[in-house]
């Protein structure tokens, strides 16, 4: 009984609503941070060498294979191609010297892909920023490796925390602002390459990928209780806020690693905090604790306060209580 | 604050009459539960003539708008070919005067008329205190309200005086659209809302008429229901128009016009794949067959064609944040849709899951690209069954 539909009708799609989509996609977001961290990229062969392309190039490869094999292994569809453990592997290259041997590059970046991002889940469920956590394994683990003024001797450069640490305030007095920005400062091989992160910070806001909330309230607060130390009474001991923003990991970490999506809180007060509170850790630990810089264990701190800053939230609309 | 700063814009500016629909010679009557129990293949029509019942009492029936005969009954619809009426034709369908009918049996009046109630009625149990008049377009690509609001005011205003006969009387009537210097006779005040998509949804409408995003007794009307039930008061005859836009123009078109005939007239080609929706992209549902007969309820036709859409996948969410940024109703869909995905539907009761409007913002920011606003409908089906059948609403972790 029912009418023959017509065979020169088109076949339509059927699916529920929405139909319509931003176009934005997970690989589009990884290739906007892979561009970002390009700049600090070519800085960082520039003052190191090609000791820096071989340890970014060994690290992007290996969190690629592991995150592959471990996938491929737990019967999993690989992702590869939305560049997201690439990028994972990039980032903890940044954090390590130019002269990390090969298997602390290859070493680190699987127990950083293993355990701090495909034993939670993979893409989208670690808790913490999975660079942070190759990063402290194995610089408890082999922490002369993992110190530029140790492994990366043939430089001219030097590391203005160690001095600032061990020599006081007076040692470093002749970096200049331009010095610290340009990465005429020796650190882990991408972090030192300050201005160029500041330059793929800038892009990442531009597009869209990140918001202002983390890197104003992070850098803000690194500022600021570097401010009061250096106002204060004895403040002749004490570095600059400037000097304190622009060395160390405190930029990278504030555009790249604490804007980590899975590990960072999604409202804007939680993101004001969690900014706040890893920057007067960062603070605490360079003034008070046992190292130079403190900005991977500030944030590993500030990642696991995220649960707790997330009950913060506005109230649903025209919910009572 | 947002990632993005695109923002869905309910106003165009379009405020030209409406454009006649193409001249059909075969109408498809969408029947969607109605029974075709008066007609049989072969029975001549006038037009208004009853074509198909609706069995609920707040569903309105559906006659013809043309004179034809009945080629056909389906499961869906009634095909009817259009043709001059002969002598042997049924007589004439006479107007209703409104005057003579008591304000008891209007209800029923309107019903036989072909005119869908729930549109029309209360929302919570109580009486309402107002009816608000949604003067706002639906959803962006639909144009049809500021059109309806520049030329069609007399439409309008019938269908405002007819509202006092079946509905409980009210203390005002408020019209909420995007300009606060529009007025309706009928409406003790207009209130200006920001013409901004999803603000024509009814709770947030009501924010806007009384101050607080509580939910109270208040009866929303949209200014399409409105039309179609001012043109039956003027005209005393059943519903067999409607208006539709389609591609961003508004046309008026006799109802079982068949889609595929109003899209040509558009000049829309569609191709293999492609998505025909009803209504707008947010909230319309796609059709599977495009023959399909055009609904007095129906709003708008939207093509979505093949590719220009990113496909849904099945990522694991990224927590970031963009749907909680977009949500009208300050909810966490990043959490509901991990929630539902995994069958936890009691914890999507506390996440407040039936606050949702359906507004589909979430799913269109994802980048992602889960079905968040599809994984949160499924949560809220499996809440309301569980509610309502007083059952606590199980969750597969406990």
């Amino acid at each position: 009984m029912a009418k023959e539909i017509l065979t020169t009708a088109p076949t339509l799609t059927v699916s529920d609503a929405p139909f319509w989509h931003c176009g934005r996609s997970v690989q589009g977001i990884m290739r906007d941070y892979l561009i970002a961290l390009l700049p600090a990229a070519v800085m960082a062969v520039v003052m190191y060498g090609f000791d820096a392309l071989r340890v970014i190039a060994l690290s992007g490869a290996t969190a690629m294979i592991v995150e592959g094999l471990t996938l491929h292994y737990l019967k999993r569809d690989l992702q590869l191609d939305n560049y997201s453990a690439l990028l994972q592997g990039v980032l903890f290259a940044f954090l390590l010297p130019a002269g990390a041997p090969w298997w602390l590059v290859v070493a680190g970046c699987a127990l950083m892909m293993l355990l701090g991002r495909l034993v939670f889940g993979g893409l989208g469920a670690n808790p913490v920023c999975p660079p942070l956590v190759g990063w402290a394994i194995i610089t408890i683990a082999w922490k002369l490796f993992m110190d530029p003024d140790a492994s990366v001797l043939n430089t001219q450069l030097v590391n203005p925390l160690t001095q600032l640490r061990y020599f006081g305030v007076d040692k470093v007095a002749h970096f200049t602002t331009f010095d610290l920005l340009s990465g005429n400062q020796l650190g882990a091989l991408g972090a030192s390459q300050v201005g160029a992160l500041l330059l793929g910070g800038i892009y990442l806001l531009a597009r869209r990928v990140i918001s202002w909330h983390i890197p104003v309230a992070f850098i803000g607060t690194v500022a600021i209780i570097a401010s009061i130390f250096y106002f204060g009474e004895n403040g002749e001991q004490y570095a600059s806020p400037v000097f304190h923003v622009l060395t160390g990991s405190v930029v990278f970490a504030a555009f790249f690693l604490a804007t980590d999506y899975s590990s960072s809180p999604v409202g804007s007060v939680p993101m004001l905090i969690f900014g706040a509170f890893a920057g007067f850790m960062v603070m605490m630990i360079r003034i008070y604790g046992i190292y130079p810089d403190g900005v991977p264990f500030a944030l590993l701190l500030a990642n696991l306060a995220v649960p707790l800053l997330e009950i913060i939230r506005p109230k649903p609309f025209g919910a009572v209580r | 604050m947002p990632m993005s700063t695109n923002i869905f814009s309910l106003i165009t500016g379009d405020t030209k009459p409406f454009l006649s629909g193409p001249i059909a010679e075969e109408l498809h009557v969408y029947l969607n539960g109605r029974s075709a129990k008066s007609v049989k293949k072969k029975t001549e029509l006038v037009p208004g003539m009853l074509v198909a019942e609706h069995a609920d009492p707040k569903k309105g029936d559906v006659h013809t708008p043309v004179a034809g005969v009945v080629t056909d009954i389906t499961e869906h619809a009634v095909i009817i070919k259009v043709q001059p009426s002969t002598e042997t034709a049924p007589e004439a369908v006479q107007p209703i005067d409104f005057s003579t009918v008591p304000d008891s049996e209007m209800a029923e009046t309107l019903k036989k008329l072909g005119l869908d109630l729930p549109l029309l009625v209360p929302v919570t149990g109580k009486d309402p205190i107002m009816h608000v008049i949604a003067g706002l377009n639906p959803e962006p690509g639909l144009c049809y309200a500021e059109a309806m609001l520049a030329n069609c005011k007399e439409t309008l205003e019938a269908g405002i005086a007819m509202l006092s006969r079946f509905l409980p009387p009210v203390r005002e009537i408020v019209l909420a659209t995007h300009d606060a210097s529009i007025t309706l006779k009928g409406c003790n005040r207009t209130v200006a809302v920001p013409p901004v998509y999803p603000n024509e949804h009814r709770r947030i409408l009501m924010s806007y008429v009384t101050g607080s995003e509580k939910l109270k007794a208040i009866n929303t009307i949209d200014i399409h229901a409105l039309y179609i039930l001012g043109r039956v008061a003027q005209t005393g005859l059943p519903v067999t128009e409607t208006v539709i836009t389609v591609m961003g123009k508004n046309y008026l078109v006799p109802i079982g016009t068949p889609i595929d005939l109003m899209l040509a007239h558009a000049g829309v080609t569609v191709h293999e794949d492609d998505r025909v929706i009803v209504g707008g992209p947010f909230r319309g549902y796609a059709i599977k067959n495009i023959t399909q007969g055009i609904a007095a309820s129906d709003t708008g036709i939207t093509v979505v064609p093949n590719g220009a859409t990113a496909p849904i996948s099945d990522n694991a969410c990224l927590h970031c944040g963009e749907c909680v940024r977009h949500c009208p109703m300050r909810l966490r869909p990043n959490l509901l849709s991990r929630y539902s995905e995994f069958d936890n539907y009691a914890q999507c009761k506390t996440e407040f899951v039936r606050r949702c409007i359906e507004c589909g913002l979430c799913t269109y920011w994802c980048p992602a690209r889960r079905p968040v606003a599809q994984l949160i409908k499924l949560a809220k089906q499996h809440s309301i069954l569980h509610i309502s059948q007083n059952e606590p609403v199980p969750n597969e972790f406990e």
